[in-house]
């Protein structure tokens, strides 16, 4: 089963996602739901939602078309959402997760014609189609790479190609003794981080046009009302306020440097028999669930209570918060440091009513969202570019924890030879002999 | 005047050569082999060892195919050790040294007791073809012509071959031995391109003038491992010569750079490209210039010689350098240079000229092997001298050629790299070179190839049936294993504490104790009551099938994968200038290779992927208009 989206990139009316396999209408069934229930017949369109688990993405439209009666000649599903890039992404992505694999540049055409939907007089139109696509693809895909983004997968991927050298020229060479392998697995293990992030960061990469989506959380009373208003404060100028659609929550749109937040303010976290304030409670814990940035607000005059650690749950294990130790203008109650220690969250000491410690908040987002030295813009933005990122990763992550446990050179290498090859259908670097010329330019070996 | 009729010609005596030889007359082929020189047949010009990472799997692979080149050295090693036992199952790499005069003896007396086998002194001038383009036979020096079936083109590093040390040169090959002057245009005239390259070599010192105590002694490994799998270890137990290790020091360093400008690699009147695996000493300096010392490996050439090869110091600098700079070595100050090092340089052809199967694509009948095809090394030229001389016998049969695919041995790797990619450099065999190397170990080449060598005819019936039977016997005792459990028990507990690995509370699956790092399959013997007796080539193979599982499995489906695509064929008469949808530096890159299959195709530089998704429509569309005739 295979999936794209299959109107062109950017912004349209609507986005149109086309799912194609035996098994299309049950993977999209598992994401698309329908309004009115009943069996989906072919060639109907079907009103429904799309959903990411519990949260509502968008309202969309679904076509079926039964195989052989399409144009693959397989079974095809299409679904008709709106036309934003992170809306069409989210959509691929979740069809992806139901068990679709990327279709390659041009393979609903290649199905077509090697299922004979397409005569073979067309034979030279379809090659010429897969070709224009292919380096469609390949122009484009270099263009979603532009710049600082490809040279850090490159160098990533060249430290891979070092690490690799390292134990190879060991095996090529046995008795060559100036290999130091001491810190082959950590190297291993930081570009495995690296590039986990890098996919990490990928998911935000359509986002950081729409926005940032930033959660402030925290028990009531810890001030993330009036945090939200200093932050706000400090780029009146700028400033646009945007009703929510779908959802209740408020969102405002805050310029931090290069990056757009979309605040969103939550209703405070507590357990209440009250009906109303506890679907505040939810909607604010799916707003945390959802956000790409969690902005934790504690009380520092007041010790932590009951409350405020059932935020922590919400928070536990997020890589993506950080902590604002409000109301630093009392005598603090809570010190900076121990709390850091005790959540290993970073913490900045504000006070949003005299609008003190919000740069340092500020620089810290800034930092976190431009991954050091990557601008916005130069994020793996592509699907395909971060299911190899992530895949690279996991290659990594499998190589450092197997040479930890003793496994030997050979196998490690398995895992490293993988990861290369992931990474290298970002940069479009094939692995020939790539290896080799490694190991040549980094060792004085030979008879 | 025509000198008889023979099956196969093949023109050579090196490594290659000998394989080629005696793979096509064993095949019951007549066979005649061409040498410049017969005291020179199988000589070792270079290294006086066989085996090494990936080579020792070349040589493995050999035997397993039928070749010479295993059994030769279990005969006449001095010295043996099984390299890379730390770093995993697939890299174990054997290496033995020669005692290079006893290994050419040996050789050249197998070749004499072969049946149907001729050796001929003699330097052959040209290849001649009938009108169709087809071999006819090969003309000696003398003019003489000797009708043939088929040619293996075996020159090695002979062909317009020169001898460079300071400013002399020498128009030799190697070792001061004749060159072949005349082949080279013959080759040209039938349209073959060439191209030249260089190698070399470091000097020989007297055993004499060294004092070792200031090295590093390496013994050989006791037991040694034979070769081949067909040689008894018991019968090859012996007495084993060491090696010696040292280093280079900046005063060596300093002797090199005052003199850069008199070696002939750095004042340009060397042309030939050179090896960056094999780079002299003065390219060492030069290109690690920051590196304080470099290792030496003090070889010995034989027992009955006196002469050290020093292993890591090749070089072309002149005389009176090579011996300040040897002398620069700790225990070597005293030490007396007794044949030069020198680069050679020598004509070879362009190998993407050849198929798979060693023919040139263009001449039928006319085969290629070893370093006249662009490699370097001994084992890399048997190991083509015997696919060649298979093949070549095979032609003269009218049988297809055997290929051995990337996917089933190291032969298949260097091979296909050769025929496919090319050679900028001479090409050496390296284990990073194979991509599915789990399954490519030495330990199972005989599994790998056999078979083949058995289907070629040149592996008997009897050694055939007995590695069946020893596959079986291994599969049997993988199934008992995966079936069998352990019931816990305060003995399980011991055992696995005493081994440093965690207990159990419920039954455990043999098998999946034998994965655990800290056991191993005959480890678990204590464990393991209805074990049977099985020999140790039986138990290693059932531990790593088990250990290795998973990555194995890995390895498996990447094969799959790839003979997907080498499976997809590529008929001959595709005109790639007509296809559309194809860059046009793929289109001049498919029709200058001519690839046999998509595999093939994918792996020619300048072939990108897109290229190939049009190519697999175009193939498709290509049967199904074969298949329906034309509308």
């Amino acid at each position: 089963m295979i999936a794209a989206v299959s109107t062109p990139a950017g912004r349209g009316g609507i986005g149109i996602v086309r799912i194609c396999g035996p098994d299309a209408l049950r993977a999209s069934a598992e994401f698309f739901k329908l309004k009115y229930k009943g069996p989906v017949k072919p060639y109907t369109f079907r009103y429904g939602f799309i959903f990411d688990g519990g949260l509502l993405i968008d309202e969309a439209l679904l076509s079926y078309m039964k195989a052989p009666h399409s144009y693959t000649t397989l079974d095809t599903v299409e679904i008709n959402c709106h036309g934003g890039y992170a809306v069409v992404q989210k959509v691929l992505s979740l069809a992806v997760k139901a068990g679709a694999r990327l279709a390659e540049p041009g393979e609903f055409t290649k199905l077509a014609f090697l299922n004979g939907r397409i005569d073979l007089s067309q034979a030279e139109a379809v090659m010429d189609i897969i070709s224009a696509e292919s380096d469609y693809a390949l122009i484009s895909a270099a263009k979603q790479l532009s710049g600082s983004i490809k040279d850090k997968v490159s160098s990533l991927r060249a430290e891979i190609l070092d690490a690799q050298a390292v134990l190879e020229v060991s095996i090529d060479y046995p008795e060559y003794e100036d290999a130091d392998r001491a810190d082959v697995i950590q190297r291993i293990s930081e570009v495995s981080a690296k590039l986990a992030n890098m996919a990490v960061m990928a998911n935000l990469g359509g986002a950081l046009a729409s926005g940032v989506k930033t959660a402030i959380v925290g028990r009531p009373n810890t001030g993330k009302s009036s945090l939200l208003n200093a932050l706000l404060d400090c780029d009146r100028a700028i400033v646009t306020e945007i009703p929510g659609t779908t959802r209740d929550v408020l969102s405002e749109k805050l310029h931090v440097g290069p990056l757009v937040l979309n605040l969103m303010d939550t209703a405070g976290i507590r357990q209440s028999g009250d009906v109303i304030e506890r679907l505040g409670v939810e909607r604010a814990l799916a707003c945390a669930d959802e956000a790409d940035l969690i902005i934790w607000v504690l009380d520092a005059s007041c010790e932590m209570d009951n409350d405020d650690f059932s935020v922590w749950e919400v928070i536990r294990g997020r890589s993506n918060a950080i902590g604002a130790l409000n109301k630093s203008d009392l005598p603090p109650v809570l010190r900076k440091q121990a709390i850091m220690d005790m959540f290993g969250v970073p913490f900045f000491n504000v006070s949003a009513k005299n609008s003190q410690g919000l740069d340092g908040v500020k620089a810290h987002i800034i930092n976190m969202f431009s991954a050091g030295d990557i601008e916005p813009g130069d994020l793996l933005t592509a699907e395909r570019h971060k299911q190899a990122a992530e895949r690279a990763a996991a290659f990594l992550k499998s190589a450092a924890e197997a040479a930890v446990a003793g496994v030997s050179d050979d196998l490690i290498s398995i895992d490293l030879t993988e990861a290369i090859s992931a990474l290298g259908e970002i940069t479009g670097e094939n692995a020939g002999s790539d290896l080799v010329d490694r190991i040549f330019s980094s060792f004085c070996v030979g008879k | 005047m025509k000198l008889l009729n023979w099956d196969v010609a093949v023109i050579g005596g090196g490594h290659a050569g000998c394989e080629a030889a005696l793979a096509a007359a064993r095949m019951g082929l007549s066979v005649i082999l061409f040498a410049i020189q017969l005291d020179s047949i199988a000589m070792m010009p270079c290294n006086p060892n066989i085996g090494g990472s990936s080579k020792g799997h070349l040589v493995r692979e050999l035997d397993a195919l039928g070749g010479e080149m295993a059994k030769n050295i279990d005969k006449t090693f001095i010295q043996s050790r099984m390299l890379n036992a730390g770093k995993g199952p697939a890299v174990y790499s054997l290496r033995a040294q020669a005692d290079k005069r006893r290994y050419a003896r040996e050789m050249k007396r197998t070749l004499e007791n072969t049946r149907n086998l001729c050796i001929r002194q003699s330097e052959i001038m040209a290849v001649k073809l009938d009108e169709n383009g087809r071999v006819r036979g090969v003309y000696s020096e003398s003019g003489a012509f000797y009708e043939c079936g088929a040619v293996v083109l075996c020159a090695g590093t002979y062909l317009k071959a020169r001898c460079l040390y300071g400013d002399v040169i020498h128009e030799t090959g190697p070792n001061g031995l004749r060159a072949a002057l005349g082949l080279s245009d013959s080759l040209k005239r039938l349209g073959i391109r060439l191209q030249r390259f260089k190698t070399g070599t470091p000097a020989r010192i007297d055993k004499n003038s060294i004092d070792f105590s200031e090295m590093r002694v390496q013994e050989g490994d006791e037991p040694v491992i034979p070769f081949s799998f067909d040689t008894e270890p018991a019968l090859i137990q012996r007495v084993q010569v060491p090696c010696y290790l040292t280093y280079t020091n900046a005063q060596t360093h300093e002797v090199i750079r005052a003199n850069l400008h008199r070696s002939p690699m750095y004042s340009g009147v060397i042309e030939g490209t050179g090896a960056r695996y094999c780079p002299s000493i003065e390219d060492k300096v030069v290109r690690f210039a920051d590196k304080e010392r470099h290792q030496v490996f003090i070889e010995p050439e034989g027992e009955d010689t006196a002469e050290m090869y020093i292993s890591g110091m090749s070089t072309s600098l002149p005389e009176d350098v090579q011996e300040a700079m040897y002398r620069t070595l700790p225990g070597m100050s005293g030490c007396r240079v007794m044949r030069n090092g020198y680069a050679i340089e020598y004509d070879c052809i362009d190998p993407t000229q050849l198929t798979t199967g060693l023919m040139f694509k263009n001449i039928r009948g006319l085969f290629s092997a070893g370093q006249i095809n662009g490699s370097s090394g001994y084992e890399e030229a048997a190991a083509q001298g015997i696919v060649a001389g298979i093949n070549a016998a095979r032609f003269t049969r009218n049988k297809p050629p055997i290929v051995i695919e990337r996917s089933e041995g190291y032969i298949g790797v260097l091979i296909d790299d050769l025929v496919i990619k090319g050679a900028d450099e001479p090409y050496r065999m390296l284990s990073s070179r194979a991509e599915y190397r789990l399954l490519l170990r030495q330990d199972n080449a005989d599994i790998r190839l056999r078979r083949r060598g058995y289907e070629a005819g040149l592996v008997s019936a009897e050694k055939y049936e007995r590695l069946i039977q020893k596959t079986q016997r291994i599969e049997d005792e993988i199934q008992r294993i995966r079936k069998i459990t352990i019931a816990p028990s305060p003995a399980l507990n011991e055992f696995l504490r005493v081994n440093g690995t965690a207990e159990t509370m419920t039954g455990v699956i043999l098998a999946e104790l034998i994965k655990r790092p800290e056991l191993s399959y005959n480890a678990c013997a204590v464990i393991d009551a209805g074990r049977p007796e099985l020999p140790a080539d039986i138990r290693e193979q059932v531990n790593i099938q088990i250990k290795y599982e998973g990555y194995i499995k890995r390895q498996i489906s990447q094969v799959e994968q790839f003979k997907r695509m080498e499976s997809r064929k590529l008929p001959d008469n595709i005109d790639y200038a007509a296809i559309n949808g194809l860059r046009l530096e793929a289109r001049q890159k498919l029709a200058f290779h001519k690839p046999a299959n998509l595999g093939q195709a994918g792996r020619i530089t300048g072939v990108s992927p897109a290229d190939i998704s049009v190519l697999v429509v175009f193939l498709t569309a290509f049967q199904s208009m074969s298949e329906r005739g034309p509308r």
